[in-house]
């Protein structure tokens, strides 16, 4: 313990904190569990076109069918089968949630750096742009733009990348403006230390956790809302392996038949108890973060 | 040739105050209103006053941490250059005022920019109040002691960890915690990395901004030990700033004491507490408490509050709290005199009487 560098040392500290609340542990159990399938997936459903994004579906029969030894988890509308549907569409969220998150990430804290930093003029502006995002609702603004750029899975990234910086760029730079006011700034200047040296050793790395931990939070809410797109008709194909286009694949069959009222349950059921568990892990695990990177939280 | 290491002249930090939805500049806050003080070379200098009264911002100026309103500092500059330049600064011509201030620029801190400013930080240093606030969190010792050197690279790579282990050595501390982050340090051990890092850079000049009152009483005797065993082994210069009286009665050769932006007194510290000649100064040496029960003496309690100084009191800003005012105090400043020789001054209409 004693030879270990003060940066694992540290480390080693945040992992204990980490596993020691057992939510954190059912957090990245849950990721690391859909990290796993996403991963698998060739091995766990073998694509069956050169589109492994396609989900095959034998015949074309309109309803769904409850789950057999052929479809373990039961077939959708038409019936596409649920079980590739649903371990390829781990692979889409993933590869959204992580895209999206990271770009608007990056692009939130150029913008909030900038903000901060600078202040005055380029400050009210970035700000004000902000503001513009805020006011309107925030769905409303996605499918608009969706449909302008041309429905799609790809029009919905880039969508959701457009809209989500803003709050990012917000918490950082009201950070920043927090950090800006420690006496350990001062003394970096009175050290001689230039603005940009200052800005970036002292101000950002203090100012970044808030930003991080709202990452962690986010790339759920984002899978959230790519479904919804997907379920309103404005996101991916038809017969994608997408989880918003396996929850409008079976809207229909909510209800089930007159006598049956859950004759379909599983078309509702299963897409939305996997969605629901992936939204949670990512809750859990930013929690975690947060509870351990909180400067106030951490020690006295 | 003589000089003061550091001659402060007419020293103002207005603070704008805006209002209305255009930020229109409705007033000031005077924060520092009009200050002279010079420092020799070797000395401790303790700035005492009350909150607010502007102590902490003239120390900030002379570190040009935030810009003077106006005034002039000077730092390592001859004394006769410096009096015929401020002599010109006053001359009634215009044309021998446009002068001085050309001459004054290349002489004047306040007005440095750049390589010039960037060499000063070199001698002028600063350890703040409370070493939790001015360690950064996220770095290591080593890091936050090399900083300055490193910044304004001073010293070559290779020989920074050397110079840091140099420093921590000074200061009491051991290489043992040169790997280990502020928060893992006690409070006087954070201070005393505050104040390796302060002389990273040899200063010559360091700005004590009430180095000891975030502290526990046992180790705030350490770390006056501490800062009275460097100035003598580096020939360094405190301007010392506190409310703590007994603590600037022991550092320090000489007091400055401000009420709301203006010096109202100066000398050396055993006559001021011998003898303090300005009734501000009385009252805030009564307040000192006394370890014996027995004594019986006169306390003198101040009525009311320090006054806005976004409209400081007319005449004698001390008025309308003195014990001691006269129409004169109501309508004319008194300007700082020189009281008793020996180096005093005290800024009072009545000092002589009461």
């Amino acid at each position: 313990m004693k030879t270990m560098h003060p940066r694992l040392r540290e480390l080693a500290f945040t992992l204990r904190r980490f596993l020691k609340n057992p939510l954190s542990v059912i957090g990245l159990s849950l990721v690391v569990i859909f990290g796993l399938i996403a991963l698998l997936a060739p091995v766990l459903e073998p694509p069956k076109y050169a589109d492994p994004y396609k989900i095959p579906h034998t015949g074309f029969h309109i309803e769904p069918s409850p789950p057999s030894a052929a479809h373990p988890l039961g077939t959708m509308q038409q019936q596409y089968d649920m079980l590739y549907g649903l371990v390829w569409g781990t692979r889409s969220a993933f590869r959204i949630g992580v895209l999206v998150v990271a770009a608007n990430l990056f692009i939130g804290i150029i913008l909030g750096v900038l903000a901060g930093y600078f202040g005055g003029l380029v400050d009210e502006v970035i700000m004000r742009i902000t503001d513009i995002f805020f006011a309107i609702p925030f769905l409303v603004m996605a499918m608009a733009l969706v449909v302008a750029i041309g429905r799609g899975l790809k029009a919905v990234v880039v969508v959701l990348i457009i809209l989500g910086w803003p709050s990012y760029t917000r918490v950082l730079r009201s950070d920043i403006l927090v950090t800006r006011g420690k006496d350990f700034i001062l003394a970096a200047r009175a050290s001689g230390a230039s603005h940009l040296r200052i800005m970036f050793t002292h101000i950002v790395p203090n100012a970044l956790y808030s930003v991080l931990i709202l990452a962690s939070l986010n790339i759920g809410t984002t899978i959230l809302t790519a479904a919804a797109l997907s379920f309103l008709g404005l996101g991916s194909e038809t017969g994608t392996a997408d989880w918003g286009q396996i929850i409008s694949l079976c809207r229909s069959w909510i209800v089930g038949t007159p006598g049956n009222r859950f004759a379909y349950w599983y078309t509702v059921f299963i897409p939305g108890f996997v969605i629901s568990l992936f939204v949670l892990g990512w809750n859990l695990m930013g929690d975690a973060v947060r509870d351990v990177f909180d400067p106030r939280m951490r020690r006295r | 040739m003589t000089q003061n290491l550091v001659d402060v002249r007419e020293l103002k930090k207005y603070y704008p105050v805006t209002g209305g939805i255009f930020r229109r500049h409705v007033a000031d806050v005077r924060a520092v209103d009009g200050v002279d003080l010079a420092l020799a070379r070797g000395e401790c200098l303790g700035l005492v006053g009350e909150s607010g009264c502007g102590k902490t911002t003239l120390g900030k100026a002379i570190l040009r941490l935030h810009d003077a309103t106006a005034g002039r500092i000077y730092f390592e500059q001859d004394s006769d250059k410096v009096e015929s330049v401020e002599a010109m600064l006053r001359s009634p011509s215009p044309s021998e005022r446009a002068r001085g201030r050309a001459l004054s620029k290349g002489m004047d801190l306040n007005r440095m920019k750049g390589s010039a400013l960037l060499a000063l930080r070199q001698k002028i240093q600063v350890v703040f109040q409370d070493p939790t606030n001015s360690l950064d969190p996220r770095m290591l010792v080593k890091d936050i002691v090399a900083e300055p050197l490193v910044a304004q690279r001073l010293v070559k790579a290779r020989d920074v960890e050397g110079r840091v282990r140099e420093l921590l050595a000074t200061v009491g501390l051991t290489a043992d915690h040169l790997m280990r982050y502020p928060h893992e340090f006690s409070g006087g051990q954070r201070q005393r990395i505050a104040i390796a890092r302060a002389l990273a850079t040899s200063p010559e000049f360091i700005l004590m901004d009430e180095p000891t009152s975030a502290l526990d009483v046992s180790v705030q005797a350490q770390i006056l030990n501490l800062l009275r065993k460097l100035q003598e082994e580096f020939h360094l210069t405190y301007l010392f700033v506190t409310h703590h009286l007994l603590v600037v009665k022991y550092i320090s050769n000489r007091i400055a004491v401000m009420y709301l932006g203006r010096i109202v007194e100066l000398g050396p510290t055993a006559e001021i507490f011998a003898r303090p000649l300005h009734p501000y100064t009385r009252a805030l040496l009564s307040a000192i408490p006394v370890p014996d029960p027995e004594t019986k003496r006169e306390k003198i309690i101040l009525s009311g509050d320090v006054p806005n100084p976004i409209n400081p009191p007319s005449g004698c800003r001390f008025h309308p709290r003195c014990a001691h005012v006269r129409e004169i105090c109501r309508t004319t400043e008194p300007l700082l005199e020189t009281a008793n020789g020996g180096g005093r001054t005290v800024a009072c209409h009545r000092w002589r009487e009461v």
